[in-house]
């Protein structure tokens, strides 16, 4: 066992050395990170079998300071999962990242970022910890920089200043606890001044890992020059993944977090805050990696909002969301770097009518969206279900706040499904573009993982409780049994139902086979489908603008209603404005008046050097002087 | 045999020895410049293994006679000097082609080099401040040693600075002996702690911060500094910077208020509390002062402020974690800051400037300069697996360890700047868009490039000190010679 | 009172350090600094009606010991006028190299290391 678990931890690090330095000819780099990540998932497969595991090498024991391991039921998941987004991208890339420059460094980054979450994952000591995340961050930092150096050094300010504040909460909490390891002691209780604090602490690091607000701007940021595989590697599953299981150790495991206390409310109303502020900007986005990255933000919302009511229904549902998220949230990024990469663009108002051409990318991207907006029977609306009905059971506890939890929840799962269906419709149906004969379907080797992703929510959102909530999350969370629930969602029965729709669909339609028909263009109020009628999901208020032209006779209300319009317009611009300044670049602008700050004090103290000796000459004399002074008044 | 005094000798030998046999051949001062540094290195590390030891000279015991005491602290700052001044050594075999006089450069640097030893080996405190005035008058001409305008006015500044502090050390030397009528280290302790703390020996104390703390640049003492780091020779900066400062500054601090004034110094709290606030200032105002900075090396030298600032507050906590921290920082700026300065004399090699906004993208032009650089930076930066990592986390660790949680978040606060900065300096330098008339740079000859090698691997894997083997051997005799305070007065008295 | 007497000296000399602009001027200051700290030195070995701490084979030794002065500040200062001396050699021949390079003695005007 300890044998498995300590290559499991070197390999992708050997994978990122090798791939580094020796290979120079062409396909070995990807030969090596393959088997790499290839080897890494069979063995984290076979660690979930194993019953935990500890293991310990004490180094500075002053400080509690040593080489710990520990697996849990929990934490193997996964790592099982860490390797299997590592190994799929991994195969992604192989086709999509030939020929790019940095190729070396890219897969050396991509396995060391694998290596450094499975560290991560396994550490049972602080510092080892600590270690293991500060090193993602410098992977985080070198594969953003892939794309752009400003916007690697956004993200690296951003999760760079909550890794600090998470330094600053775990130095803390070792003086609360008295010890270096992260697991055999009590939860620490919340109260005082100093236990609150590290919680936040810690929970700002989490939050910032997992990119929830205010820590999120580096994601959209980010997103729109890096290569995607990077985006469905860090961003959207492995960050998240880190960020929430961190989450749940520090409210669970260092503290104890009551349901219904002030802290959880607060973790609530980030959450809320979350999964509102992600979907109302994913929602005006035109550029389509951007916007499935303001979902990446909208998303952690669930998990945060699911492990912040302390109720074990909902706990479970968000680390289950956690996990389906990291499937979809991949799947989705993936399918959008092949449009991209057969199209060449992002923006949704440049593309259309793709759904034919590209038809794996089509279904799996279909399904990837049905799972992040909620519905059945994907895996995305099993775990969801799971936080409302433990935002239910909070109001039967008696938490008045949870009716705005829950809303807030089903309202964002709302406009999610709205969002995606303007990128559904804006890619993948409505008028095609004209792209020549470029388009056709990407290497199976791209289209392999988007398939396995999606077949993967398929089957998380019908077997989700025997396969998952029974035996991983069940015994984590003490979980009640189904017949509890306040409302038992079967998907099994609802899959047959659907199955059984199909079929009959199917029946019908072979019953009317028989039946004549002709094929003819298509056509809007009898008029053929021209040009001027193109439109794509970006421009649905446009039609609102041109109605005006189209019908004078209602030229008065017409002009009404275009007012209200833009007063409406207005509004809505001065609220997006205002949730931009406050929410979306909050941090961001803290970040750079500090760095102002810091410049201008740099600034004048570097005017006081004025390279004249006596000057110097004085400060030392007065300093002295200051000294004695001191001394005698001692 | 004892290779105690050769420590100091065969530097100062062979410093003379140089200028007069290599005349002819040029390659024999390299030759022997290297030598020497390279037993120097072997000696060091050698010293390691036969452990506490007493020299002394001529045969007079304390304490009548000057006597060298090697105890773990003189071996630990033996090596980083030693280690340092050899890599330093194979690099100016190529950089100081350059230059006009080879021949003098190496005698001086080897002086320096003895000066440095024996400051760290002498038990005698006049003999120290002797030492002290070899290692920097040697250094006020290696400053200026290419004679251009900067050199000679940054050179000049620091030759009036340091003569200032010298004679304020020689003062407080004065008043130690006619307060005690001895000059032995170990003969000074037992009788200090029969005397009554009056002003004259606060007095002498205060005079040793401000003589002790302008060799080791502390704010306000600190303004020589930025000028004299950056207009010496490359490798002169590398040996200012990562040694100097701290054989000559921060040694003698540990040493004296440690060892010899001893725990009841720090108890009053009134000095560890001065110095806390005089590193603290330190560190601020490096950081903030090398943020805004366009030469490469005018920004690490105001980095070395800061840093001494880390170590400066570390080891006047007092506490074993604390001084074990300021050590390990010790070591890890030696090398960081080291390879640092050799990086930014590779870069100057090459490109004949110094202005960071006139470089950019060398990454590919200079490959082993530009993974130097970064390793440099990232060390001292703090990031994780680098040495710098772990002795930044020793020394939050100790300040909460002492229940200083303000100091702590102050000391992070700043550590984030350091960042900030080396940031600005990467992006800048390696990074980004290539100029145009970059386009021919190659890389730097193989002696420069070799000898940044192995200082970036010996930065990288310096983090290895920490495991428990090495540390019994290296840093934990060090620390425990200080901790033990008046254990060095006994244990030269007695022997 | 002599002690006095050479702080006053030392004082001297910083003053001229610190506010005398003319570079050799201030080399001087540096000069009766070190002066006056060598003779500090010698007056803490000292005492009245001393005798040179020089042993001739007529002298008995508790004679010496009780008139001889202390000789120790003697050799510091021996050392230390070396010292000074080599400070001395380096600063002017610095002062001539800064006179060709700016051609001018003023401090004020030596400046251009800064920021």
């Amino acid at each position: 066992m300890l044998s498995l678990v300590l290559w499991l931890l070197a390999l992708p690090f050997l994978g990122a050395i090798v791939s580094l330095i020796f290979p120079v000819r062409k396909g070995w780099r990807e030969a090596v990170a393959f088997l790499a990540t290839l080897y890494a998932f069979i063995l984290a497969m076979k660690m979930v079998v194993k019953p935990p595991f500890f293991f310990s090498v004490p180094i500075f024991s002053p400080l509690g300071f040593g080489f710990d391991l520990r697996t849990s039921t929990l934490s193997s998941f996964l790592v099982l999962f860490v390797a299997l987004i590592g190994f799929l991208t991994t195969i992604y890339s192989i086709v999509y990242y030939r020929g790019r420059e940095r190729e070396k460094e890219f897969y050396a980054y991509l396995l060391g970022s694998v290596g450094a979450s499975i560290g991560v994952l396994l550490a049972n000591n602080f510092i080892l910890f600590i270690f293991f995340w500060g090193l993602l961050l410098l992977f985080l930092y070198g594969l953003t920089s892939l794309g752009s150096l400003s916007s690697a050094s956004h993200a690296m300010t951003v999760v760079g200043g909550a890794d600090l504040l998470l330094l600053l909460g775990i130095l803390i909490l070792m003086n609360l606890t008295g010890t270096g390891r992260m697991s055999g002691f009590s939860p620490v209780l919340l109260k005082g001044g100093l236990p609150v604090a590290a919680f936040f602490l810690l929970v700002a690091g989490s939050l910032g890992k997992a990119g929830a607000f205010p820590f999120h701007s580096w994601i959209p940021r980010v997103s729109e020059d890096v290569p995607v595989p990077v985006m469905a590697l860090l961003p959207a599953s492995l960050d998240k993944l880190l960020g929430i299981y961190l989450l749940y150790r520090i409210s669970f495991d260092f503290f104890s977090l009551r349901v219904g206390s002030g802290i959880s409310q607060a973790l609530m109303f980030i959450g809320s805050l979350t999964i509102m502020g992600g979907v109302l900007l994913a929602l005006i986005q035109k550029n389509f990696k951007k916007l499935l990255s303001y979902h990446a933000v909208s998303q952690v919302g669930y998990m945060v909002l699911g492990i912040g009511s302390g109720i074990p229904l909902a706990v479970a549902g968000g680390l289950f969301h956690m996990i389906n998220n990291s499937i979809y949230k991949s799947s989705l990024f993936l399918g959008g770097g092949a449009v991209e990469k057969r199209t060449g663009t992002a923006e949704l108002e440049k593309l259309g009518g793709l759904g034919s051409l590209m038809p794996v990318t089509f279904v799996t991207f279909l399904i990837a969206a049905f799972s992040i907006s909620g519905i059945p029977p994907f895996n995305g609306f099993f775990s969801k279900w799971m936080i409302y009905q433990g935002l239910v059971e909070l109001g039967n506890q008696g938490i008045r706040t949870w009716i705005i939890w829950l809303v807030a929840a089903i309202f964002g799962s709302a406009l999610t499904l709205a969002s995606f269906i303007k990128v559904l419709h804006s890619v993948f149906l409505g008028k095609g573009k004209d792209f020549g004969n470029r388009i056709k379907e990407v290497h199976w080797s791209m289209w392999l993982p988007m398939v396995v992703l999606a077949s993967l929510c398929v089957i998380f959102g019908i077997f989700a409780y025997p396969l998952i909530i029974n035996v991983f999350l069940g015994p984590v969370v003490s979980l009640p049994s189904p017949a509890q629930w306040i409302g038992w969602w079967s998907p099994t029965l609802t899959t047959y139902l659907i199955i059984v729709g199909f079929i009959l669909g199917g029946i019908i339609y072979l019953l009317s086979k028989g039946v004549k028909y002709r094929t003819t263009g298509s056509y809007i109020g009898g008029e053929k489908v021209g040009k001027d009628m193109d439109f794509s999901g970006v421009q649905f208020y446009k039609t609102l603008q041109e109605w005006k032209n189209f019908n004078r006779i209602y030229k008065f209300l017409g002009s009404k209603l275009t007012d209200f319009y833009a007063w409406l317009k207005d509004l809505g611009k001065f609220f997006s404005r205002i949730l931009y300044i406050f929410l979306d670049r909050l941090v961001d602008y803290i970040w750079q008046g500090v760095a102002a700050l810091c410049r201008v004090g740099g600034r004048i103290l570097s005017l006081l050097h004025t390279g004249i000796l006596p000057t110097y000459l004085t400060w030392g004399l007065v300093g002295m002087l200051i000294l004695l002074l001191l001394m005698l008044g001692r | 045999m004892n290779v105690l005094p050769l420590m100091v000798a065969l530097p100062l030998g062979m410093g003379f020895l140089i200028p007069m046999v290599s005349r002819k051949n040029r390659r024999t001062a390299d030759v022997l410049g290297n030598l020497a540094t390279l037993s120097l290195l072997i000696m060091s590390l050698y010293l390691f293994k036969i452990g506490n030891q007493i020299y002394f000279m001529g045969g007079w015991k304390p304490p009548l006679g000057i006597n060298l005491v090697l105890d773990g602290l003189s071996a630990f700052f033996l090596l980083i000097v030693n280690l340092v001044a050899f890599i330093v050594t194979l690099y100016s075999v190529d950089y100081m082609e350059v230059y006009t006089s080879k021949l003098r450069y190496y005698s001086l640097f080897l002086l320096m080099l003895a000066g440095m030893n024996g400051v760290v080996l002498t038990g005698d405190i006049f003999n120290l401040f002797v030492f002290l005035e070899i290692a920097v008058i040697s250094a006020y001409a290696l400053v200026g040693f290419g004679t251009e305008a900067e050199e000679l006015e940054a050179s000049f500044k620091y030759l009036v600075l340091g003569t200032v502090s010298s004679i304020f050390i020689l003062l407080g030397i004065g008043f130690l002996y006619s307060l005690t009528g001895t000059l032995n280290l170990a003969d000074i302790g037992s009788k200090i702690s029969g005397i009554s703390a009056g002003h004259a020996f606060w007095f002498v104390v205060i005079l040793f911060i401000f003589g002790f703390g302008l060799k080791a640049a502390l704010v306000p003492f600190h303004a020589w500094l930025p000028d004299a780091h950056p207009s010496a020779p490359a490798p002169i900066s590398a040996v200012l910077s990562g040694l100097l400062i701290k054989t000559l500054g921060i040694y003698p601090f540990l040493r004296i208020f440690y060892n010899i004034f001893g725990f009841p110094l720090l108890e009053t709290r009134f000095i560890p509390q001065i110095l806390m606030f005089l590193g603290g200032a330190s560190m601020l105002t490096g950081a903030l002062l090398a943020l805004v900075q366009n030469d490469v090396k005018r920004m690490f030298a105001y980095s070395s402020v800061s840093n001494i600032g880390y170590i400066v507050i570390a080891f006047s906590l007092g506490t074993p974690l604390g001084i074990m921290a300021a050590l390990l920082h010790t070591f890890v700026h030696a090398t960081s800051k080291a390879l640092l300065f050799l990086t930014a004399g590779s870069l100057e090699y090459r490109l004949e400037t110094r202005n960071i906004k006139k470089m950019g993208g060398l990454m590919e032009k200079m490959p082993i300069t530009g993974i130097s650089g970064n390793i440099g930076f990232l060390s001292l930066a703090g990031i994780p697996p680098l040495a710098g990592f772990w002795s930044k986390l020793f020394i939050i660790l100790a300040l909460l360890d002492a229940g200083r949680l303000g100091w702590a978040i102050f000391t992070i606060l700043v550590s984030v700047l350091t960042l900030g900065y080396y940031l600005r300096m990467n992006r800048y330098v390696f990074f980004g868009p290539l100029k145009k008339n970059l386009q021919r740079i190659k890389e730097s000859p193989v002696f420069m490039t070799a000898s940044m090698l192995i200082l970036s691997l010996i930065t990288v894997f310096l983090g290895v000190i920490l495991i428990p083997h090495l540390r019994s051997i290296v840093l934990d005799p060090a620390v425990r010679s200080l901790i033990n305070g008046t254990k060095y007065i006994s244990m030269v008295m007695g022997g | 009172m002599e002690y006095i007497l050479s702080f006053v000296l030392l004082m001297i000399g910083l003053y001229c350090v610190t506010t005398k602009k003319n570079i050799v001027k201030i080399i001087i200051g540096l000069n009766i600094m070190e002066y006056a700290i060598n003779l500090f030195l010698i007056l803490i070995g000292y005492r009245q009606g001393g005798i040179a701490p020089i042993r001739t084979p007529d002298m008995s030794l508790a004679y010496f010991l009780r008139y001889s002065v202390d000789p120790l500040p003697q050799a510091l200062v021996v050392t230390s006028i070396v010292i000074g001396f080599g400070v001395l050699a380096l600063s002017v021949s610095m002062a001539i190299r800064i006179y060709e390079r700016y051609g001018t003695f003023d401090i004020n005007e030596i400046k251009r290391l800064k920021g």
